[in-house]
């Protein structure tokens, strides 16, 4: 069964790591989304940006990855896919350290 | 579907991470008496799975982009609390290292997608079968669409009532269109496209991915 798992779970590995060089793909519509405009694309549709919309867009500021493009890459493509496989590692680290969490306690 | 921080006032995300809070924990709670490693393997699958499928955009009607989320998939795999807590975290990775969604519009996504999604796909399966629906893909396709469908409306909700419920001299303070045009535009895609993908993506990957959910268990 160990093997099995294994087994399969490297199958997984693979597929995800094919979709993540695939994610360029999501790249080649450069419409915004309905309701995900950003500031700039507000102003130019209405003239001027709403003030708590101005007060609280920019709360956040952390950029590294913004929109999936990596800051340091001028090449977005591999801008998409180097966050594409940084999120996947991302989460298999929260899952990993849940796991540890959650199985320890017991 | 991931709504930017700034378009909603802090009286509804405050609501919604309410909301959010309590049925992501109510998931959470019901996950824990059935962990073993190999759920967190499938959560992690999971998870990794949604997220990579979010980043396909593709164009729909009207002129703007759109992206299916996989939830329903993983619900039929999964289950739904799983589903809710796999998806939560992918959601909050997108805000706070890609930026896609806001920060405090967070408890509003989750809603929206990562507990919305699950909780109707399952609901309307169960509605199906009660009316004896016997094909599974049958079921699959219909409650996925619906689930995506429901999740559209509920964003399409939260932002239109923003002009109708916020404003300041008669300027939106947040987002700036009301339901008359934010209902048609998010429903209008999800209605002709995004939903039927998803629901096609749901049935033709159902099979060939629940042996590696099986063996899990």
């Amino acid at each position: 069964m160990k093997r099995g798992v294994s087994k399969n779970f490297k199958t997984i590995l693979i597929i995800l790591f094919a979709l993540a060089i695939l994610t360029p793909l999501g790249l080649l519509t450069q419409n915004p989304a309905f309701g995900e405009w950003t500031e700039e694309e507000i102003k130019k549709m209405l003239g001027f940006v709403p003030e708590g919309l101005k007060r609280y867009a920019e709360i956040y500021k952390f950029d590294l990855f913004d929109g999936y493009s990596v800051k340091f890459i001028h090449n977005q493509y591999i801008g998409y896919i180097l966050s594409a496989l940084i999120g996947i590692g991302v989460i298999f680290a929260i899952f990993f350290l849940l796991k540890h969490l959650m199985t320890e306690r017991k | 579907m991931h709504i930017p921080d700034g378009y909603l006032s802090p009286q509804t995300c405050a609501t919604f991470y309410a909301a959010s809070t309590a049925a992501v924990g109510f998931a959470f709670a019901k996950f824990k008496k059935s962990v073993d490693e190999k759920t967190f393997v499938n959560l992690s699958v999971a998870s990794a799975f949604t997220f990579i499928v979010m980043m396909f955009n593709f164009p729909v009607v009207g002129g703007s982009s759109a992206h299916i989320t996989g939830i329903p998939l993983i619900t039929y795999l999964f289950g739904p609390f799983a589903s809710i807590i796999a998806s939560t975290v992918v959601l909050i990775i997108q805000a706070l290292l890609f930026r896609d969604g806001g920060i405090l519009a967070l408890g509003t996504n989750v809603f929206n997608m990562a507990i919305a999604i699950p909780l109707v796909t399952i609901f309307v399966d169960s509605l199906l079968k009660i009316a004896n629906l016997k094909n599974e893909k049958v079921r699959m396709f219909i409650s996925t669409y619906i689930s995506t469908n429901v999740a559209a409306l509920l964003t399409a909700v939260e932002l239109g009532l923003q002009p109708i419920l916020f404003t300041k001299a008669g300027k939106p303070l947040y987002f700036m269109y009301d339901l008359k045009t934010t209902i048609p535009a998010m429903m209008v895609p999800h209605l002709l496209m995004v939903g039927v993908v998803e629901a096609v993506l749901t049935v033709l990957l159902y099979s060939p991915l629940k042996n590696f959910a099986k063996i899990k268990k």
